[in-house]
Formats: C-alpha cells, structure tokens, sequence
C-alpha cells in the first residue's frame, strides 16, 4: 500500500485574536483562541506553492517524478486550473494529470483515495495532493457557528504520496456519504450559508465523523486507544471535542488530545481542505517509529477516515521541511479593520 | 488583460529560475537575453535554479504608488544566495523602518497584481524570519 513519502505546509504571518472580533461587535470572549489571516498578496495558489515547494524538498525525489497534482480548494477560482499551475511552479513534467477539487474540505481525502489508486495501478509513480484555502467568514457571526470570521482562516498543505522512502503507511480507508446540506455558497455569495446550527452540529459533522471512524475501526479491528493521533476535520473547537467522546475517548484523555500537536482550530483557525495536512504535518514533524495516526475528513454530508502508522524511515527525513512549530513562532496580530482589509472583505482603498 | 505576455513569462513568474552563461557564470533573472551582459558571449546560457534567500544590496521605500498597494512599499536589489544572481523586487510582509542594507531576506510567491478576476503571482522578498 503507498503511503506518504514527504511533506509540507505554509501557513500566513498575520493573525488575529478572537478577543479583537468580538470587541469589534460589542461582545466578549475569553478565549485564548486567534487564527490566520491572509496578507493582502496571498492567495490559495500562493501558499499552496509554498507548501508543494517543502513538501518535494522533504520528499527529496525530483519533480519530474510526479505524475499527477490533485489540487483541492473551496476559495479557489471557479474556473481556470489551479492544479496546472502547481504543476508548473513545481516544475511537473507536461503530461502529468492535474484534477482541480472543489466544494468541500473533504475534497482533500477524496484527492488521497484518487491518487492511492493512481499508484496502485502503476500509472503514477509519486502523486502531489495539495490543499489550500482562504475562508472568509460572514461578519457579525456568532463565535458558536462554524464558517464564522471567528474561525474561517487561511493556510495549505502539501503531501507526497508513493511507495518508496514511506514515512507513515496508509493502513486503511473507508468513507461514508448521506448527502446532507450543512453549508453552500453560490457563484454570487461573498460568505458562505450555513444551515441551523446544532442539527449540522449533531447530525451532519458528528453524525458522520463517528461513523466513519467507527466503520474503519471495526475494519481494522483495533481500539481508538491504539492511535496516539487522532485528527479531525476542525471546524469548529466544541464540534471536535464532542466528536471526540462520541468515538470513545474519555474524559480524562479527552483534555489532553484537545492540546495535542495537529489540534490547530484555536491556533490557526479552520483552514478547510488544508486542515488534515496542516494536521499531519504538525504530528508528522514529531511522531516516532510505529505511532499510529487517525484522520477522519468532514464536509457537508460525508466523510473519510484513514489510518497510518509512521514507519522508520521518518528519522531520515527530519529537519528537511519547515516545520509547523516555525509558523506558530514567528506571527504578528492585525487589528479588526486590517483582518477586513486584508481578507478583502473591504476595499483596501477607501 | 492581454494573456499572451503572461504565457510568455510563465516559467519566469512561476518558477524561480535564472540562466547562466555558461562562459562567465553570470546569472540572468527576470529578464532573459540573448547576449550575455557580462562578457558579451551569445546563445551560451543553462538554467539554474536560484536560492531563495539573499542579502538587500540598496532599496528605495515608495510612498506614493497606485491604488493596489499598500504604501510606504520598501523596493530592492537583492544579492541571491550561491549560486548567486541579483533580483529587483517590492517586499511583502515589511516595514519600511526594517529596511536596511545587508537585511537578510527570503523570496517569496506572492501575488503581483489581479486584474479582470484574474491573479497574477510571481516574486517578492520579505525579512529572514529564523
């Protein structure tokens, strides 16, 4: 089974303390929680070159040797490919396959599954899927809703996938899809609709995240408790805790794992289809030999869960990608007005 | 926007790579000649792949650009890292009192300007954050 064989992410320098959102709407919050914000020059395709360029320099293979670019974005432009500008900024070889994925931050596993099966059947040796995203929340939203501006934020990440110089084996996937509506935005909405909130809460990401891991733990026939890392979609800090101790982590663990290295939604935000590998990579930079990893996606209506075990050869690797340790170092924090700005929700020139 | 300059200079705004006269070493970045502007030699150039770090040669800080910008914008001549070669770009991500002669600084991909819904990238500097 392929498995990855490097890494990379790119997260932006400015952030933004949810204590300044609130204040700017008259409310108060205490929480310690802040998220990325994009500088005004960054875009999806900017920092997902950003994260492709470490995640080949972690790979150490050459570029030509990757035959497809699975491009995965929610804010990407609707039409013309992305995925072909990864490939020329990585310097791809002209008839490797670029796929653009759109509409959901599940798209990011979706893109996994697409490129295993390229591998698979040899058509592929190395495939590069990369996810990034700058989401952009409706203003004056409650800090309790997903895709809020407390929590839409901005980032990507880059994996490697092959057969040779693995650092953590996928062991197993399954997915689990009902169709449910949870958030959408037409061609004409700035911000995303977001359907009623604790019923997408309970039925829609919860719902699906549990079962998904619930079907690949009986698949694999192995306790949660075996996985150090567990990983899930982060859309929201309360929805990933409660998702948590539904899958059976108890309360005592629970506290812990809401701290661990890949649990970002309070340093970075929700960052869409460039959670899962911003989440890895975080993990990633740290794990041992043999640590077993479970990643669970989520977007409106289905979800997939994949399970690795870090292999070995990841000591080999180490110090060859610019770790996510750096990013959370080195930031500085933006006012309200400046977020707004920035993320081009008010025009930069009045 | 007309996109057939934009097709032309593809390689140059998406990858960060120079040519080298293959008889003097000199490296050429953005602009792509035919002569070398070095020892005159014809023709004779290799891609290379330039280093992403480098130290501010001189700058300029503009305060009075168009609309698009967010001023006061520091503008310099960097000295790439070996294997050498020497960019003139507009910073990102830094303030004009950060400037400096002998800054220490990383090129990144940001993007240049967006026109008719169109974004255009290509490269910048910012301060060496390590």
């Amino acid at each position: 089974m392929p498995g990855i064989i490097g890494y990379g992410v790119y997260l932006p320098y400015y952030r933004i303390k949810f204590s300044d959102i609130a204040e700017a709407w008259n409310r108060k919050i205490k929480l310690p929680s802040e998220k990325t914000v994009p500088a005004p020059d960054e875009t999806p395709l900017t920092m997902a070159r950003n994260a492709v360029v470490n995640a080949i320099k972690h790979a150490n293979i050459p570029s030509e040797d990757i035959g497809a670019v699975y491009y995965c974005s929610n804010s990407s432009p609707i039409e013309g490919s992305s995925a072909q500008d990864i490939a020329i900024v990585a310097s791809l070889n002209s008839d490797a396959s670029v796929v653009d994925l759109h509409s959901s931050p599940r798209s990011l596993t979706t893109a996994i599954r697409m490129c295993l099966d390229a591998i698979n059947v040899k058509r592929i040796k190395y495939g590069l899927v990369v996810g990034a995203d700058i989401l952009v929340g409706g203003l004056g939203t409650s800090a309790g809703d997903i895709a809020s501006e407390y929590v839409s934020a901005a980032g990507a990440g880059a994996i490697i996938l092959g057969t040779d110089g693995i650092i953590a084996d996928l062991e197993e996937i399954t997915s689990y899809m009902t169709g449910m509506k949870e958030r959408w935005r037409d061609l004409k909405d700035q911000f995303p609709h977001v359907g009623d909130g604790r019923f997408i809460r309970d039925f829609g990401y919860i719902a699906h995240v549990v079962k998904t891991g619930k079907m690949l733990l009986e698949k694999i026939n192995r306790p949660i408790d075996e996985f150090k890392h567990i990983l899930l979609q982060q859309p929201h800090a309360q929805w990933v805790q409660r998702a948590l101790g539904k899958l059976g982590i108890s309360r005592e663990a629970l506290k812990a794992k809401l701290t661990a290295p890949g649990m970002h939604i309070n340093k970075f935000g929700d960052l869409g289809a460039a959670c899962l590998p911003v989440a890895l990579a975080e993990v990633l930079d740290k794990a041992q030999p043999e640590e077993k990893i479970l990643t669970i996606s989520y977007g409106a209506g289905g979800s997939d869960a994949l399970s690795w075990i870090v292999k070995s050869s990841i000591n080999n690797k180490r110090d060859r990608t610019t770790p996510v340790e750096k990013f959370l170092k080195y930031k500085e924090y933006v006012n309200y007005t400046t977020h707004l700005k920035y993320n081009k929700v008010i025009s930069q020139f009045i | 926007m007309s996109t057939p300059p934009l097709y032309r200079d593809l390689a140059i705004n998406m990858r960060f790579e120079g040519l080298k006269c293959k008889n003097c070493g000199y490296i050429a970045y953005p602009e792509y000649h035919r002569i070398c502007l070095k020892c005159g030699t014809i023709d004779q150039w290799e891609k290379v792949k330039l280093t992403p770090t480098g130290t501010v040669h001189t700058y300029i800080v503009s305060y009075y650009l168009p609309a698009e910008f967010e001023t006061p914008l520091p503008l310099a001549i960097v000295d790439l890292d070996p294997p050498g070669g020497r960019i003139y770009a507009i910073s990102t991500e830094t303030k004009a009192e950060e400037m400096k002669v002998g800054l220490r600084v990383e090129i990144d991909f940001r993007e240049i300007f967006h026109k008719d819904g169109l974004s255009v990238p290509s490269f910048k500097f910012k301060p060496l954050r390590e």
